[in-house]
């Protein structure tokens, strides 16, 4: 629930409970007040009545109004003031009324007087005052939510904008976070407080990315060291075969060594960014003149190859990861191939697909681009060129499909 | 021959110096910047191997040096940086060609006979053994003025061990030589193995004379000893 919301429900309950409130106090001041002003007049009413009957022996009747009676019993002075519902002949209704009777004594004789007053009924009154206060309470919560709503869209602008930006915060922006600045002091607190933190973070990521690419440097002229000098042990003609053994083993671990630390810098470096220079480049070209370089591959296994591909199709990226995952991916459907297997390989403008012709694989389909997955458990690869095509995709936002049926592989990428 | 090795890792250096001593070169070293920077005005050298990162300057200002003196030698980087921004500049600068480390031994040699002769060139320089005769402008390959007809990629393998004659050559430099700057399509070690049975076929075919030798568990050595 949006904060501009919560507020306003909350407003609005404690205004109903508010005007509630008002309005019950509103029906008792007024009923007290009428009340008391009505018994006054028919106090003055009765006092007026006995001063007629005083002075001109006169009876005045006028029911319901007025109604006088004299007593042939005595009995003490007394007042009783109530409210009563009355059958009123002319109107030819019920009304409600104000009643005060009265016994007083007249020239020593007793005389009941009665005076009564029309008077608006309690609904009446609650009704009344229901609907000025409903009409008010509405008055003010319309007029309240414009003003608060055209408040918060300016107030909380900045804050919305921030907060975009946020959203699209990157670790590896070079720019880093410029957010708006706001006049409350609240929003450019929490501003101070973001930005820091982001440049922190992103200082701590460069000095990892720093670090990762630096020791991954650095341990290249060592593996070299290593490599080189193994390379000139085997000149030698007289090694026995227990020591070509432990020669081959300690070769062929170094040469892994090497690999992977070449493409472990190669995924760091497309994380880098520093392949950054992007262009228009010819997939249909670039592609032909791959599967040219791989033809002698595709020979030697006598693979049978199908392509369909479309002239002039383009594609914006750097080149070398371009060529990089085009050639991953024609390389696997090669190397992952069986002897006269198949291999076919289509290219429109919407995507391109590369079918072959495989190994089962027992597991998802989409395990194979996380790291150090291999198909073939066995195999001498690294099992990180899946996951090299996987980040080249991600860093252009295409997106990759890879299907396994029996024994046919599919691979699909739209871009 | 003469080559200054220039690296700051004195052990690679001496790796390198003693084996292309064996290759028939005459080799000197340099540890920094400054003792390289000096060795290349007193001395002409045919052929300069260059680290990037020294640790009193950059590699490519040696280059950028020895381009503006009109230095004759040629030069090949070397570097751990196997970055494509670097690799361009330094063959923009004039650089003969760049290799990243770690590399074969085998393919050093060819990188710098590469260089060589396209210095050198002059009219037809061909690559002689025996009975064998390469001409690399033309990518041909003759046993006795026959013509052996070899793929792109067997002919590259042949011409490799023809230059790293007498050595044993793991099926992995060769592997990586076939896929040369191509990090992740690394070439099948059983089609290095496909290849070379090819190559003696065609050998055979053509009247020449093997002398392509498997080593034992280790690879393969191109001699006629």
């Amino acid at each position: 629930m949006k904060l501009i919301h919560k507020t306003n429900k909350t407003y609005l309950l404690f205004s109903i409970a508010l005007f509630l409130l008002v309005g019950v106090t509103i029906y008792l001041v007024l009923t007290s007040i009428i009340n008391e002003e009505v018994d006054e007049k028919l106090e003055a009413n009765i006092t007026r009545l006995v001063e007629q009957i005083k002075k001109e022996h006169r009876i005045t009747q006028l029911s319901p109004i007025i109604e006088i009676q004299e007593l042939n019993h005595p009995t003490s002075e007394i007042t009783r003031k109530t409210d009563t519902l009355l059958y009123d002949s002319i109107e030819n209704e019920v009304e409600f009324f104000r009643e005060i009777s009265s016994i007083k004594y007249i020239n020593n004789t007793p005389y009941k007087i009665i005076v009564r007053k029309v008077q608006l009924e309690k609904h009446d009154y609650i009704i009344s005052i229901g609907v000025s206060i409903l009409f008010v309470l509405i008055i003010l919560l319309l007029s309240m939510l414009f003003v608060f709503n055209k408040i918060a869209i300016r107030v909380w602008k900045p804050f919305y904008q921030n907060l975009e930006l946020f959203k699209h915060f990157s670790i590896n922006d070079s720019k880093g976070l410029r957010l708006k600045d706001s006049d409350i002091d609240e929003f450019e607190q929490l501003n101070k407080v973001f930005i820091n933190l982001t440049s922190k973070v992103r200082s701590d990521y460069q000095l990892l990315k720093e670090f990762t690419e630096n020791s991954s440097h650095e341990s290249q002229t060592p593996i070299a060291i290593i490599q080189s000098n193994l390379e000139e042990i085997i000149q030698f003609s007289d090694l026995n075969e227990q020591q070509i053994s432990c020669i081959k083993n300690a070769y062929k671990s170094v040469q892994h060594l090497s690999k992977l630390n070449q493409a472990l810098l190669f995924l760091a470096k497309i994380d880098n960014q520093q392949f950054d220079n992007t262009q228009t480049i010819d997939v249909s070209a670039t592609l032909k003149s791959l599967i040219e370089e791989y033809v002698e591959a595709i020979e030697l296994k006598e693979i049978k190859l199908k392509e369909e591909i479309s002239l002039n199709i383009n594609c914006t990226g750097n080149i070398i990861l371009v060529n990089t995952l085009l050639s991953n991916i024609i390389g696997n459907a090669i190397k992952h191939n069986v002897i006269k297997g198949h291999l076919s390989i289509v290219l429109n403008n919407r995507f391109i697909e590369i079918s072959n012709t495989g190994e089962s694989y027992s597991e998802a389909p989409k395990t194979l681009f996380n790291r150090f997955i291999k198909g073939d458990k066995t195999s001498e690869s690294l099992g990180l060129g899946l996951s090299i095509v996987k980040k080249i995709i991600d860093l252009y936002n295409w997106n990759v499909e890879y299907d396994i049926s029996e024994n046919r592989h599919t691979i699909r990428v739209d871009f | 021959m003469k080559v200054l090795i220039v690296e700051d890792e004195l052990k690679l250096q001496k790796t390198i110096s003693s084996y292309l001593r064996k290759e028939g070169f005459e080799c000197d070293g340099a540890l920094n910047y400054a003792s390289a920077k000096h060795k290349v005005i007193n001395s002409d050298y045919d052929i300069v191997i260059l680290d990037i990162t020294l640790p009193d300057g950059n590699g490519i200002n040696l280059l950028e040096f020895i381009k503006a003196e009109n230095l004759e030698s040629g030069v090949l980087i070397l570097s751990a940086k196997n970055s494509i921004d670097d690799k361009l500049k330094g063959l923009d600068l004039g650089a003969d060609d760049y290799l990243t480390k770690p590399f074969h031994l085998s393919e050093l040699n060819s990188r710098i006979r590469a260089v060589i002769r396209r210095r050198n060139y002059n009219g037809f320089k061909t690559i002689k053994f025996n009975e064998f005769e390469i001409d690399p402008e033309a990518k041909v390959v003759t046993i006795s003025g026959k013509l052996l007809d070899l793929t792109k990629n067997e002919y590259a393998i042949l011409l490799y061990f023809i230059v790293n004659k007498n050595r044993v050559i793991t099926k992995e430099a060769i592997a990586s030589h076939l896929s040369t700057d191509n990090i992740s399509a690394s070439f099948n070690y059983d089609n290095v193995y496909t290849h070379i049975k090819n190559i003696r076929r065609k050998i055979d075919e053509t009247g020449g004379v093997n002398y392509l030798k498997s080593i034992y568990g280790l690879g393969y050595k191109y001699t006629d000893q």
